[in-house]
């Protein structure tokens, strides 16, 4: 497991600086929550360390290699897996076709040997689908096995792509507004569900999330973002008496 | 509702999963190994024909309905194979190492189109494509030293080891077996960790990058393996044909092969196949008509054109699946009879997402 370490992150898409100055570390097997008003470039945070985005300045280490410049694709390899506020599934795939993409980074057989079934092309598929079912296994998705995601229910869809990300086997795990839409029930889910990834797994994992209860509940630290500034950074009882938090999400009682 | 009954995932990665695809495949298999005997001699050949479309079909159904990338060029494709391989033959390069030549050589072409046009999606795409194909007949039908001009080529008779392919009843057979081989090899690359990719690919990019598929190498591949596939279909076009010129391959075949696909239902290699039956039965059913009606009754000229068109709106407004869409639905209303539900067909409506990470 890794940690994630962020020193002097700062990117401006036109004249909106998004991120100023940006320093917080994530040590391995931690809960980190980022919280913050909308547009406070939470979500931003994660585009940079996915490298969706370039950052125009400071650096993104994560374990000890310094990913600032890596191209979005080798981000996998390092061990980092993210899920999307607005769902990026696959959504003509079934559930399992998800899960086994997420296996991409470990691919292990040649589009020769694809083509001809060749005995390292079925261990691999096999070995694949060993882990895509343990991860099925674990989040309860088996009567969703074979369904085409684009007809599953919202809050399904939201569990598939943590699953999905789950089976990159990824020692650094983003989630970018997990309990988004989610009913309570299944909120009590995700709580219950992030607690044993990062229990039985190991997995060191960073959550954007507006849904204060369930960050109090599951997180480590609280980090809070405001404008694209780092506003505070501390357990979650702290933050929540916070008068600088209070102040942004509730507007300052001047 | 069947259920294979699976006790290791190695079952469940096989080919035909119930007993009772053995016995289907296999009397198509049947048929298709006797129909020379009962067909006659032009008929044989149109299927043999209709089997070549399917090939191109295949070809062009691995980059449009798997890894969504557009392409109105495909007839170009097919036209680079069908020279590469006649002019190969021509240079007394043997049938069985010419066809597949006549393939990596236009994959190699796939590239070079692939690989500049690796930023453009969706109609950017098909425009670029749309100019490679008038490009290629442009150049087929100018480079007189090579190809002949508008005059055209004339194509070697195929031989395997000696023993003459020409024949309608051997070209068939022929025909067969590479579709057979071809559609083999697509599903097995499609279901494998590369066929995933490119359906990533098709539906959310940045996920897929997010997860480690590397954009420009995948979408160039599927150029690479699509134009490879059109490009051997070209090679038997060629001896199809018997005699090659450059209209035979400009904007009116790409479309048709579009045209199969869409109608096939995109996504899926059986409604590759279904779509090129479908569209390589359509000159016989005018020419049908044209006998039994009146004369004077249909025009001449330019009813395929106007049928085709009809043809893909009909499909898209009422059957965007196609006919693999309505296949799996007659055998969903067989197997589950009398439960049916049109319901279990029905798609939640997905909307454009924005691009805004692109």
């Amino acid at each position: 497991m890794i940690g994630l370490a962020v020193r002097g992150l700062s990117v401006s898409f036109g004249g909106v600086r998004a991120l100023r100055d940006v320093s917080f570390a994530v040590a391995p097997g931690e809960i980190l929550s980022i919280v913050g008003p909308n547009g406070a470039g939470k979500t931003t945070v994660f585009n940079l360390v996915s490298r969706l985005f370039d950052a125009d300045a400071g650096t993104i280490t994560a374990g000890d290699r310094d990913i600032t410049y890596l191209a979005r694709h080798e981000i996998a390899a390092v061990g980092i897996a993210r899920t999307f506020q607005n769902l990026e599934l696959f959504d003509h795939a079934s559930v399992l076709d998800n899960l086994l993409l997420a296996r991409h980074a470990h691919r292990q057989s040649t589009v020769v040997a694809q083509i001809l079934r060749l005995p390292s092309a079925m261990r691999a598929e096999v070995e694949h689908r060993l882990r895509a079912e343990q991860v099925i296994e674990r989040f309860e998705l088996e009567r969703f096995r074979s369904a085409t995601v684009a007809n599953l229910p919202y809050g399904a869809r939201k569990l598939v792509e943590f699953a999905r990300a789950l089976c990159l086997e990824p020692k650094l795990l983003l989630l970018d507004e997990p309990a988004a839409g989610l009913n309570p029930e299944e909120r009590a889910d995700l709580a219950f569900r992030i607690a044993d990834v990062r229990d039985e797994l190991g997995t060191t994992i960073v959550l954007v999330e507006h849904d204060m209860g369930l960050v109090g509940e599951v997180s480590d630290r609280v980090l809070v973002l405001n404008d694209g500034q780092l506003l505070a950074e501390g357990t979650p009882d702290v933050i929540r008496r916070d008068p600088a938090v209070i102040a942004a999400y509730l507007g300052a009682a001047t | 509702m069947r259920f294979p009954f699976i006790t290791e995932y190695r079952d469940d990665l096989r080919l035909l999963r119930y007993r009772s695809d053995w016995w289907s495949y296999g009397a198509l298999l049947a048929v298709l190994l006797v129909l020379p005997a009962v067909l006659g001699r032009f008929y044989l050949g149109e299927v043999a024909f209709i089997f070549v479309l399917a090939i191109a079909a295949v070809g062009l159904m691995t980059l449009t309905g798997f890894t969504g990338l557009v392409s109105l060029g495909h007839g170009a494709f097919l036209g680079v194979g069908a020279y590469a391989h006649a002019l190969l033959m021509a240079n007394g390069v043997p049938f069985v190492v010419a066809l597949p030549a006549a393939g990596v050589a236009t994959a190699a072409i796939g590239v070079a189109v692939g690989f500049p046009t690796l930023r453009l999606s969706g109609l950017y795409l098909a425009i670029a494509t749309l100019a490679f194909s008038v490009i290629v007949e442009h150049v087929l039908g100018h480079w007189r030293s090579l190809t002949g001009g508008f005059l055209g080529l004339t194509v070697q008779r195929p031989d395997l080891f000696g023993w003459s392919l020409a024949g309608r009843t051997e070209f068939y057979y022929l025909c067969l077996a590479v579709l057979a081989g071809v559609v083999l090899a697509a599903r097995n690359l499609l279901r494998s960790e590369t066929g995933r990719a490119f359906i990533a690919l098709r539906d959310s990019e940045t996920a897929a990058a997010a997860f480690g598929v590397n954009v420009a190498w995948y979408k160039t591949l599927a150029f690479a393996v699509s134009a490879g596939v059109t490009g051997i279909a070209g090679g038997l076009y060629a001896h199809k044909l018997g005699h090659i010129t450059p209209e035979a391959f400009g904007l009116f075949t790409s479309l048709e092969l579009v045209l199969m696909v869409v109608v096939g239902g995109l996504g899926s290699l059986r409604g590759a196949v279904l779509g090129a039956i479908f569209v390589g039965a359509l000159p016989q059913v005018i020419a049908f008509f044209r006998d039994v009606l009146p004369k004077g009754f249909l025009p001449t000229t330019g009813l395929e054109l106007t049928l085709y068109g009809g043809i893909l709106v009909l499909f898209l407004l009422f059957e965007p699946d196609g006919l693999n869409g309505r296949w799996l639905k007659i055998k969903a209303l067989f197997q589950t009879f009398p439960l049916y539900r049109r319901r279990t067909f029905q798609r939640t409506k997905t909307y454009m997402r924005s691009e805004r990470y692109r």
